[in-house]
């Protein structure tokens, strides 16, 4: 299992030096320098030319990559790693630490109360499979599934929030109210409920077909035929294994507790990772493109390595 | 017992499915609508480039009549600050985002199942590289690339020859939608290929002396269409959804173009005042994307050589 790991992570690094190369390029090379909001004519060339070569935008492409892809692994120990942000000269990577925990925040709860509701659905599902119960469920998965998200959002948020005006509209907090724990309650709601109906609906069906799968094998006759009831068959004999491609699926959504959801914070103006992707994006703040581009790629790599070996964990059929 | 082939027996089971049955004719209708949206709009006597400035208020541009200035005329109400109509938006718009979609899943699936027969056949080197190159496509956060680079690459596209404004815009987002999206089906290509290469019917080929493009293209994809047809059915309503979210975050076509995402995204501005914005071209989507998916899982249940006949 070890080696297994080593392995991995280490066929991970070209991918990561990819991911990097692409990134800075694709960065660097879009028109528009950050410099270009100070040429208005009131700010003198020569504060331009300092500014640009306090940036270090005067250097060779290959020679900023290679200053840029050292300096960011030194993020442990240097809060200057990341750089600092174009928008407000902050350290990127402060920038970013501060915004982790309103995306933990998030995305966990909505991890959490996605798969406390998925896995009693798709159970309900496959036991009663084509009942009223299930086929009325089956309905709303395939409409949950089907819409937008920022729509969904917007459509809770309108009717919640405006019309209601039961839950509050943007942000982590009301205004004055930092750290008061009912407060942050009340806004976690709708962007986690925009959340969980969608992956409540890809992962219910998941967990359906899986205990359905299960419910047709031998051993669970068995287990029916020797006279074990009806919760005790399926919540003991035939759940363990109906779960186990439901943990690939959790090791594929890991990384998302860090990189966000770009779509759903921004529709809530919900202060993390995602949101600050997107606004970095418009205001071409290069430094924090790049970490936020870092971050999802190297999670993305972290989550298939975490469902291999999760996969490996939970069945011990498979051999590394 | 009269033998009947694979796509007979395909066809039947779908006959007898109900709900496929249902979305298969909500699709055609679309499809329809999509082709014939200007000579709809034409009998409608109305179309989405059209102002109505007599519909709207003189100050700030609100519609007059109530729920975004429904009447008699404009079932569906007409646009703020134009008076241009919905309907007629809808329809023009659904003919863009079939465009995108569509084509966009072509293009997935052309490069998903050329890469993905490639890879599986090919294994060592060439398959290490490919499945590495497709770690790192699935690997790039997909949402801020495309919107970073929407600019440079729109303009590149313009320097090409293509058509400036939208025309370089929905090739944009046919682009990057298929170049992010081939891999997903390129891995599920590879995987059945590595088990159809070890079949009787290629070794025969192999031993009658076929040629590796014979063997890949004429022996292994024909018995791949199952998969691909059900991905691809798949694909098309998650690219709709897609263009929906980029128009959101900014990227995707300008006015007085519209599609189901502009105009959705467009809607966000207004919605407090008339949700009927919102809810109209979501709706419209929403059945669009439904129908898709149930018909796809429905292809894949007729598929499935294990269903009940």
């Amino acid at each position: 299992m070890v080696t297994y790991i080593v392995r991995r992570l280490i066929q991970a690094i070209p991918i990561v030096i990819g991911i990097s190369v692409i990134s800075f390029a694709i960065v660097y090379l879009t028109p528009g320098s950050p410099i270009d909001k100070f040429r208005t004519g009131r700010v003198s060339p020569q504060t331009i030319a300092n500014l640009i070569r306090v940036y270090g935008l005067d250097q060779p492409l290959p020679v900023q990559f290679v200053n840029w892809f050292t300096h960011f692994w030194s993020f442990p120990f240097n809060s200057t790693a990341w750089g600092y942000s174009f928008t407000d000269g902050l350290p990127v990577r402060d920038k970013i630490f501060g915004r982790a925990p309103s995306t933990l925040l998030l995305m966990g709860t909505s991890l959490v109360v996605s798969m406390l509701l998925a896995i009693p659905i798709g159970i309900l599902q496959a036991v009663k499979q084509y009942s009223w119960a299930d086929r009325i469920i089956t309905t709303f998965e395939t409409i949950g599934y089907a819409m937008p998200t920022f729509w969904l959002g917007l459509i809770l948020k309108q009717f919640f929030s405006v019309q209601l005006k039961w839950l509050p509209l943007y942000g982590q907090n009301t205004l004055g109210k930092q750290g008061d724990i009912p407060d942050m309650i009340a806004h976690l709601i709708l962007p986690v409920s925009t959340l969980a109906v969608v992956s409540v609906a890809g992962w219910s069906r998941y967990m359906r077909a899986s205990m359905l799968e299960v419910l047709r094998q031998d051993y669970v006759r068995t287990a029916r035929a020797k006279g074990l009831g009806p919760a005790r068959v399926i919540g003991r004999h035939a759940l363990r294994n109906a779960l186990i491609p439901i943990v690939t699926l959790l090791g594929l959504t890991i990384p998302t507790l860090l990189s966000g959801a770009a779509i759903t914070e921004t529709v809530f103006s919900w202060p993390g990772l995602g949101w600050l992707g997107v606004q970095a994006v418009g205001d071409r703040d290069y430094p924090v493109v790049l970490a936020v581009t870092m971050i999802g790629g190297m999670m993305v790599i972290l989550g298939n390595l975490l469902a291999d070996v999760l996969y490996g964990v939970v069945d011990p059929r498979i051999h590394y | 017992m009269v033998g009947r082939s694979l796509r007979e027996i395909i066809w039947a089971r779908l006959r007898r499915d109900r709900v496929a049955m249902i979305c298969l004719v909500i699709l055609v209708v679309y499809y329809l609508i999509g082709i014939l949206g200007p000579v709809v709009a034409g009998i409608l006597n109305d179309s989405p480039y059209t102002l109505h400035p007599d519909l709207i208020s003189e100050m700030g541009g609100k519609p007059i009549a109530a729920y975004g200035g429904i009447s008699a005329a404009h079932p569906l109400g007409v646009e703020w600050g134009t008076g241009r109509d919905i309907l007629a938006q809808l329809l023009f718009g659904l003919r863009i985002s079939l465009v995108i979609s569509t084509v966009a899943t072509l293009m997935t699936v052309v490069l998903g199942v050329v890469i993905g027969i490639v890879a599986g056949y090919s294994r060592g080197v060439t398959d290490n590289f490919l499945g590495r190159l497709m770690d790192l496509i699935l690997a790039f956060p997909f949402l801020l690339i495309v919107m970073s680079l929407s600019g440079v690459l729109t303009q590149r596209l313009t320097q090409l020859g293509v058509p400036e404004g939208n025309a370089s815009r929905i090739l944009y987002l046919i682009l990057v939608m298929s170049f992010f999206g081939w891999p997903y089906l390129a891995r599920i290509v590879r995987g059945q290929v590595l088990s159809l290469r070890e079949r009787e019917f290629v070794e025969a080929s192999v031993a009658m002396g076929a040629g590796r493009r014979r063997i890949l293209f004429s022996e292994i994809l024909p018995n791949l269409w199952a998969p691909i047809l059900v991905y691809a059915t798949l694909t098309l309503p998650n690219y709709i959804g897609l263009e929906a979210a980029l128009s959101f975050l900014g990227v995707g076509v300008l006015p007085p173009d519209v599609t189901f995402g502009s105009m959705l995204a467009n809607s966000v501005t207004y919605v407090n005042v008339v949700p009927t914005y919102l809810f109209i071209p979501g709706t419209a989507l929403v059945i669009l994307v439904v129908s898709f998916n149930l018909l796809g899982d429905s292809l894949r249940d007729a598929l499935d050589p294990k269903g009940v006949h």
